[in-house]
């Protein structure tokens, strides 16, 4: 009886599909923490550690925000780690000419532009999303370069300190924003009509055009919408870094993929879940951490990250066959 | 007599456990050299399972499987292509970029050390050609041949891989008349070669026409096995569905005609001239043709899928943006599609979303769902249709194919629509489901809604319509009302092209 009982948690554990990275997290972290006192005599698991992780990497869940959409619509979006360096650059620059509050609306409204930009080609235009987002990576990395002649541009401002250094109550302010992203996004894919017809265009666009469905709109916004976390992100950095490196954020766009993708959203679209997506974060988020923690080389954690979004590919690909009748 | 040979494959007590459910149960089945062996039985009854059992793509959880009379395990598709097991499947798997032999021995390229020896490929392939009738060079592309040919060249397929027995999945489901007969032909030139073909068939008339020996299963379990010359058609249908089916066509009666409602003027495209036809209030119109000959793109401009070249397509005297589904839906019409998983389901998603995702924007207040009347629409029209389902939260893909259509036709109905096209609605689906879906189909034209139904099957035309227009070509051929006197050779004769 108990015995069954215990039987028929783990199944339905199991069934869900944010059980694999669960499991891979309490793995991970246990590891982590027997292995920190032995390699630098630290405890892994304190209130610093954590808090740090949100702190620093809270960049990376608001883009998955807007990623988790795109995704689920069966497309991608590789340029947003350029993208951000050249929201950082534009959102510097500005500040430093027409003052914080102003800089941040343009940004935003910049940012929105960068997506619509992607989202035109992907929606409307029906290019593949690969690689007409790869195109317009290397575009927003090169007019970085050109805006900030290169330069790494200082942007000081007191709200700026409000935001990337202060705190409500425990939680640091980034943590509290992407929390708001979150639980946004959250409501839209799960009770808006937008959010539904985002899984019906994912899992069958012919379908879904038959069934009355803008599909290549509703694409486009999903894009516009990313680059609005974009710029949302490229704010929380700067208010962080007080200053916007043209070669700082070329690669964020791996880790926010990484972080769908372990979240359980399916490349080929269709599935996915903010729930998820906020998992995968937390993963990335402790193994990128822990592993600075062990003083891990650089190096080697690119390839774990490697290792770990093949694993996460193959998981979902078994995952599909195994539940095919 | 039969009975003293050693079976070429024998399966005994094969069991299959998928979560949840018991595909196959203690299921025997037995092919000898030579021989038509169909098997029989609703969607879901286990035939799919059983055929993945013999390929290999699945093990099965229980029994024996013996071929020439020696125990086999086979763990995968590529092991049963070498014992001689191979299948031809529904959805074909042609490479339409390689060339018909390429096609023909793809994954089997006949070497010279390390080069293909493509003297022998074309060589080999202008046989395995001839032997299938077919009069084409092995060096077209394999894209450009009809679907029947691509069939062929899968069956050829089998035969370069030195098949002893050829599966055969619903073969004709997308066949015309005239290439149904050639694959017959082709199958009698195959058992003279002493290979045996295992044929599945919801056409139970082409089962009667081939079969040697039939066998029926029902809920994973063999209900029996009979020779040909001891059945009939109407003993199969009633150990299938598991009891005799009373009537396959509901009586037209009770339906009457009101005011046009749809009104189609001089529409012109690619595929088809000049149509002009309207549909009144309660009525059923069938269109009859061969495959190809437009009928499906001429709904599919009508619903503005495709945007035609000429002519207007208005409803209740308002007309059709051409080229915008969306228009089309608000203005009252609903396509369920010929073809349910392209173009119909989203089928790794929930029945709930999938019945109601036309509906959506009409159930939400600024865009937010309101959830309670979505689950509310999606359970009246899973009860009333009798949709077989544990849930409305199951995924539509594990749906059998009677059940798919249901949530197809929940997905239209749920707008309540005033016309509603239904191109081949019942494509795939056993018998017994069908009669239900022909049941709904009287049920909604009482109701008062224009139903126009597209079809390959003469019978289904005959039984549910109140008239039929025949297409040939791209041309209405005839408009003819359905009475006791219409014959099925006139119908088949206008859409050949005669005079009515």
């Amino acid at each position: 009886m108990q015995e069954n009982k215990i039987k028929n948690a783990f199944k339905r554990f199991f069934a869900l599909d944010a059980s694999a990275v669960i499991v891979a997290m309490v793995v991970l972290v246990a590891l982590i923490s027997i292995l920190a006192p032995q390699i630098t005599g630290g405890t892994f698991l304190t209130k610093t550690n954590i808090m740090n992780i949100f702190r620093k990497q809270t960049y990376i869940g608001i883009i998955a925000c807007g990623m988790t959409l795109v995704m689920i619509t069966g497309n991608i979006d590789l340029s947003v780690g350029n993208m951000m360096t050249l929201l950082t650059v534009i959102c510097a620059l500005l500040t430093k000419s027409v003052g914080p509050v102003p800089a941040i609306f343009l940004t935003l409204l910049i940012g929105a532009a960068c997506g619509g930009l992607n989202g035109v080609l992907v929606g409307p235009l029906g290019l593949n999303a690969f690689i007409s987002t790869l195109g317009t990576t290397s575009i927003f990395y090169a007019l970085a370069l050109i805006i900030s002649s290169g330069f790494t541009q200082r942007a000081e401002s007191k709200l700026f300190d409000v935001i990337g250094s202060g705190s409500l109550w425990i939680f640091p302010v980034p943590v509290v924003i992407m929390a708001v992203v979150v639980a946004i996004f959250w409501f839209v894919l799960k009770r808006t009509v937008y959010g539904q017809q985002l899984y019906a265009i994912g899992a069958n666009k012919t379908a879904a055009d038959f069934s009355g469905i803008r599909s290549k709109v509703q694409v486009m916004v999903t894009y516009i919408l990313t680059g609005l976390c974009v710029a949302l992100a490229a704010i929380v950095m700067i208010a962080r870094s007080t200053s916007a490196n043209p070669q700082a954020a070329g690669g964020t766009e791996m880790d926010v993929i990484l972080a769908v993708v372990v979240g359980g959203t399916s490349i080929a679209g269709g599935k996915g879940t903010m729930f998820g997506t906020v998992l995968g974060f937390l993963f990335i988020g402790f193994m990128t951490t822990g592993f600075t923690f062990l003083g891990m080389n650089e190096y080697i954690q690119s390839i774990v990250t490697g290792v770990i979004l093949v694993a996460a590919l193959s998981f979902d690909v078994i995952k599909a066959r195994r539940s095919k009748l | 007599m039969a009975e003293e040979r050693v079976p070429l494959i024998e399966l005994r007590n094969i069991t299959k456990v998928f979560p949840g459910v018991k595909a196959l149960s203690d299921v025997c089945f037995t092919v000898y050299p030579g021989e038509v062996h169909s098997l029989c039985g609703e969607n879901g009854a286990g035939k799919s399972t059983l055929i993945k059992v013999m390929t290999g793509a699945h093990a099965a959880d229980g029994g024996e499987y013996f071929i020439d009379g020696k125990p086999v395990h086979i763990s995968s598709t590529a092991e049963g292509i070498a014992l001689g097991v191979s299948c031809v499947y529904q959805e074909l798997s042609i490479a339409p970029q390689l060339d018909v032999a390429q096609n023909l021995y793809i994954g089997n390229l006949p070497m010279k050390g390390i080069f293909i020896d493509h003297k022998k490929l074309y060589h080999d392939a202008q046989e395995v050609l001839s032997l299938l009738n077919m009069n084409i060079s092995p060096k077209t592309p394999a894209g450009e041949l009809s679907v029947g040919q691509q069939q062929m060249i899968e069956i050829g397929r089998a035969v370069t891989r030195n098949a002893r027995c050829i599966i055969m999945d619903e073969p004709t489901s997308s066949l015309s008349e005239a290439e149904t007969e050639t694959l017959f032909k082709i199958i009698g030139i195959l058992q003279e070669r002493g290979i045996a073909i295992v044929y599945i068939s919801h056409h139970l008339d082409e089962v009667m026409l081939l079969s040697d020996r039939i066998t029926v299963i029902r809920d994973g379990q063999n209900i029996i096995t009979m020779n040909k010359a001891d059945t009939t058609q109407d003993i199969l249908i009633t150990n299938m569905i598991g009891r005799p089916l009373d009537k396959q066509y509901p009586e037209k009666t009770g339906r009457k005609q009101g005011e046009v409602i749809l009104d189609v003027q001089q529409l012109s495209g690619e595929k088809f001239r000049d149509i002009s036809f309207q549909v009144h209030a309660g009525e059923v119109l069938g269109f009859f043709g061969l495959v190809g000959a437009g009928r499906s793109e001429i709904m599919r401009a009508i619903f503005g899928a495709d945007k035609p070249s000429n002519g207007s397509v208005t409803i209740n005297g308002k007309p059709i943006r051409p080229g915008s589904p969306a228009d089309a839906i608000q203005k009252g019409i609903g396509f369920a599609t010929e073809d349910r998983k392209k173009e119909g389901l989203m089928l790794r998603l929930s029945i709930l979303l999938n019945s109601t995702v036309v509906k959506l924007p009409h159930l939400a207040n600024v865009g937010v769902i309101d959830r309670k009347s979505q689950n509310a629409d999606a359970e009246k029209y899973v009860t009333a249709m009798r949709t077989k389902t544990p849930s409305i939260n199951q995924l539509a893909g594990n749906l059998s194919g009677g059940n798919q259509q249901k949530v197809v036709l929940a997905k239209w109905l749920t707008m309540e629509p005033q016309v509603l096209i239904l191109d081949e609605p019942t494509r795939g689906i056993d018998v017994g489901s069908k009669a239900e879906i022909y049941d709904i189909i009287n049920d909604l034209a009482k109701s008062g809604m224009a139903i126009i139904v597209v079809s390959s099957e003469i019978e289904e035309i005959m039984g549910v319509c109140d008239s039929v227009i025949t297409i040939f070509e791209g041309n209405m051929t005839a408009q003819l009302p359905i009475t006791p006197e219409l014959t099925r050779e006139k119908v088949l004769a206008c859409s050949l092209g005669g005079k009515p």
